[in-house]
């Protein structure tokens, strides 16, 4: 019951701890516990104060809800991309000849964008001319070290960043899952470096927020990009981009 | 006994004759300019028992027929344009054609057999039909059973000899596949292109005129709608709105440098970081604080790898290959390559260049093919990769002996790759410098692909900095092997690592957090865009080039130089067809290739005997006819969109 109630809850408002602890299992008394430490840094007020804390060390198991999961190792314009073509697989933009099947879920979907890995092109080859593109990266190294941002929420509302040092097995969850930080992760400037075997995954789910993910996502990476070119006007210091809209 | 031979042109029919007589052939006038009859006795067909026989071997030139409407009924502006997707077809000829099969009917009048020998690939195996009909026109004797189809992909003796004495079939499904896609492209072309001419032609033109001023001369402007054109514009139009709508993101990474010991000038060596380019900027800085934190200048050696790499020799050329590395190499474009080749082809140097097989039969003796380039009897003209031939095959020492092709994984079952037959010599003449640089190309492209591949040693140095991984990779080319006659590959040693051994602790000299940004990427190339249809399936190896070529014509793309570089770009009309269809809303887009690519899979079902001529095209029509009722009653989008583009755009 109670675990049910905490998974499935924001953290944020109350939530009601069944008073029998005795009959919790294991991972439900672990779960509470969380639940009742002291949120990270809730005597600190401002963002600045947060800011400033450079490597510290987590020193008790801390209950988080994950808020959103970003993946920082591609650019916004390929992940939009790849929304789209999931979505609307008949609409996306065909002038690219796909090389890999890396970002599995939107490859799967379609129907079309065959893959045809020119043979002549092999690994050495840098003549190619499919390689003016904005991943250069290898890609099966790619999957093994991609990053994600994370935000982070504690009880009390606040939120903190997360990164990745090790892959993580459950990157892919809803919104509103639950996880513990254990004792001993690194934390740094507002943002926790996670590694497997420091975070404890609860799983747990807020269906309110996950309804219409995909849209969500692309809504907010183009935010995101939209913000990425405002500023590029106004500083202006982008010669990049002026060169592009010359070309066409 | 008479046997009637039918090449697809006269270039073959010459050259199969040469070989088949002996040299023993006469000349005659066919009535049509281009096209000899060439009569002589061969004695080994096995329909008739290899006896002694009459042949006359004669040829079309392509296609010998077209099909069309009737005009008096259904002709420009005589009939409501949609009432063509059930009017019925005739056969139609042009002069030309009309000669030709005269020619065909009158001399086989006379014939006992007929023998067909149009090019292998699906269109010949039409073509072979055609011939078919005509000559039955003029002998009711003649069927099927007296209708023979030589299989052969190339004009070398042996070959020819063989392939007359091992005829097949001709093949009724590739008939009907190759029938009904010229069926499709012909309503869904015809209807859709008379629709956008009259509504969309005022309106062109009239820019046009304002465009190049008052004295220009008024052209006639026809929007054509083709069922590959569309797809091929669609290609370079998503191009450059992903330029156009490109922002630039800035990126964060992390570099280390490391002192290389051995030098005295105090060199360093970048290691880059594994994670890559990371698009946020606190991410890198954690990473970058905490390895700093824990680590500081300290990095253990964790990995040192040295391997023997090569680099593969290219693949046995195939069509699109040709006119993708003549576009890159030479700067050709897509159609001046493929008419060298053809013209290579028919004056006998090299193979047939209409070829998607990526794989030379273990059988062939490509031996004697290299010997040939080798050019040992031509004295002080030989050509500049004459030696390197001569050494392929010689029992001198050396580490680039001949070395049987690289197998690839498609076969057209037809043709064999592109290979040079016989040796060009720097005096031959009526070659043109286009045909002449084709030929040294596929010549070079033959010889690497029979060398060694290039060697070399690759080493790979992996450091360990507070748990992220950073490394530096360098080469040594050992041996260049097929890169000696393939200038265009390049593969270069580079700067030597610092000497360190495994789990050395080293110094890092700097570490430093770097940033940059993404830059749009090129417009498209001609070369990109062949592999783009070729992937896609628009066109074929062989009409590829003429889609680029029509929608250049149409003025819905155009050619800009930009240094060396020639990209293709969309104009005005281009880009407002593109986005006109897209807000009409049809439930296939017209500029995407996934229409296209479905009708080719229905067609290989036609080829395969698993579906029939009608009821493909039934379905097809019926999807284009629907689809031309919506368009139709959406004339106005096409003009608003045209008028809005104009206004960006310029």
């Amino acid at each position: 019951m109670s675990l049910s109630n905490i998974l499935s809850q924001d953290i944020t408002t109350s939530i009601e701890i069944p008073s029998d602890r005795l009959s919790l299992s294991l991972k439900e008394k672990q779960i509470v516990e969380a639940y009742e430490n002291e949120a990270w840094l809730s005597q600190l007020n401002t963002h600045n104060d947060i800011v400033e804390k450079k490597f510290m060390k987590v020193d008790r198991n801390l209950l988080f809800q994950i808020l959103m999961i970003e993946n920082v190792g591609y650019s916004k314009s390929s992940q939009v991309d790849d929304l789209k073509a999931k979505y609307d697989p008949k609409n996306q933009r065909m002038d690219r000849v796909r090389q890999s099947n890396n970002n599995a879920s939107s490859r799967n979907y379609q129907i079309i964008t065959q893959v045809n890995v020119n043979d002549d092109d092999d690994e050495n080859s840098n003549n190619g001319s499919n390689t003016n593109f904005m991943n250069t990266g290898n890609n099966n190294n790619k999957a093994k070290n991609a990053v994600y941002k994370l935000s982070l929420q504690s009880k009390t509302g606040a939120v903190f960043f997360a990164i990745n040092s090790t892959p993580l097995p459950w990157i892919s969850c809803p919104f509103g899952a639950k996880i513990i930080i254990r004792p001993g992760t690194i934390f740094n400037r507002g943002v926790f470096m996670l590694q497997e075997s420091n975070v404890t995954f609860l799983g747990g789910i807020n269906k309110k927020w996950n309804e219409h993910k995909d849209h969500k996502i692309n809504a907010y990476l183009q935010a995101k990009l939209e913000r990425d070119q405002n500023q590029v006007k106004q500083t202006g210091i982008n010669t990049k981009k002026r060169k592009a809209s010359q070309l066409s | 006994m008479r046997v009637l031979c039918v090449a697809e042109k006269n270039s073959i029919a010459k050259a199969v004759s040469q070989i088949l007589s002996g040299g023993n052939s006469n000349a005659r006038d066919s009535g049509y300019m281009y096209v000899k009859n060439y009569d002589f006795r061969f004695n080994g067909f096995p329909f008739i028992n290899d006896r002694d026989c009459d042949v006359t071997m004669t040829s079309v030139a392509g296609h010998l027929m077209g099909i069309d409407f009737p005009n008096d009924r259904y002709g420009w502006g005589k009939c409501p344009v949609h009432e063509l997707f059930d009017a019925p077809l005739l056969q139609v000829y042009d002069k030309n054609q009309k000669k030709i099969a005269d020619n065909i009917k009158k001399e086989a009048r006379n014939a006992d057999f007929l023998m067909i020998w149009t090019d292998c690939d699906r269109e010949g195996e039409y073509i072979g039909w055609e011939i078919f009909q005509e000559a039955k026109k003029g002998n009711r004797r003649l069927n099927e059973d007296q209708m023979f189809r030589a299989n052969f992909s190339h004009l070398e003796r042996s070959h020819i000899l063989y392939a007359a004495r091992n005829p097949r079939r001709l093949d009724m499904n590739s008939v009907n596949a190759v029938e009904t896609r010229m069926e499709i492209d012909l309503r869904a072309g015809v209807t859709f292109t008379r629709l956008l001419t009259d509504t969309m032609k005022n309106k062109v033109s009239a820019t046009i005129q304002m465009n190049s001023g008052p004295n220009a001369k008024k052209e006639n402007v026809v929007i054509s709608y083709g069922t590959c054109q569309f797809p091929t514009l669609g290609f370079v139009v998503d191009r450059y709105e992903r330029i156009r709508h490109f922002i630039p993101e800035e990126f964060w990474h992390i570099q280390l440098q490391i002192e290389n010991k051995d030098k005295n000038g105090g060199e360093f060596t970048t290691f880059q970081w594994e994670r890559g380019h990371i698009f946020d900027r606190l991410t890198v800085l954690t990473f970058y604080e905490v390895c700093l934190e824990l680590a500081g200048n300290q990095a253990k050696v964790i990995d040192l790898k040295s391997k023997p790499t090569s680099k593969y020799r290219p693949l046995p050329l195939t069509t699109v290959e040709l006119q993708k590395n003549c576009a890159r190499f030479l700067r050709l474009n897509a159609k001046q390559s493929l008419d060298a080749a053809e013209k290579l082809y028919q004056k006998g140097f090299i193979s047939y260049p209409r070829t998607e097989t990526d794989i030379f039969p273990q059988t062939m003796n490509l031996k004697s093919l290299v010997e040939k380039q080798a050019q040992l009897d031509q004295g002080n003209h030989r050509s500049p990769w004459a030696a390197y031939a001569e050494q392929l095959i010689s029992d001198a020492p050396g580490t680039n002996k001949f070395k049987f092709p690289r197998s690839g994984t498609h076969d057209d079952k037809a043709h064999p790759p592109i290979h040079p037959i016989i040796s060009l010599g720097a005096k031959a003449t009526n070659i043109t410098p286009v045909e002449r640089s084709v030929y040294e190309y596929v010549v070079r492209h033959f010889l690497a692909c029979c060398s060694e591949d290039a060697k070399g040693l690759s080493t790979t140095l992996t450091l360990d900095w507070a748990g992220e991984k950073f490394t530096a990779s360098g080469l040594v080319v050992l041996e260049r092997n097929f890169l000696d006659v393939y200038p265009w590959a390049k593969w270069e040693s580079t700067k030597q690592l610092p000497r360190l051994e495994m789990n050395e602790i080293c110094t890092i000299g700097k570490a430093e957090m770097k940033s940059g940004k993404t830059s749009p990427p090129k417009p498209m190339t001609e070369s990109e865009l062949i592999s783009l249809m070729d992937v896609n399936g628009i066109g074929t190896d062989a009409t590829i080039a003429e889609h680029i070529e029509k929608i250049q014509v149409r003025k819905y793309i155009k050619s800009e130089k930009s240094g060396k570089e020639t990209y293709l770009q969309p104009t005005t009309l281009g880009i407002a067809l593109v986005h006109g269809f897209e807000e009409i809303g049809l439930e296939d887009s017209f500029a995407k290739p996934f229409q296209r690519r479905e009708m080719e899979e229905e067609l290989k079902k036609i080829c395969e005997g698993n579906r029939t001529k009608n009821e493909v095209v039934v379905d097809i029509v019926e999807k284009y006819k629907k689809y031309w009722i919506k368009t139709n009653g959406s004339k106005n989008t096409l003009l608003e969109v045209f008028d809005r583009v104009r206004r960006t755009v310029i």
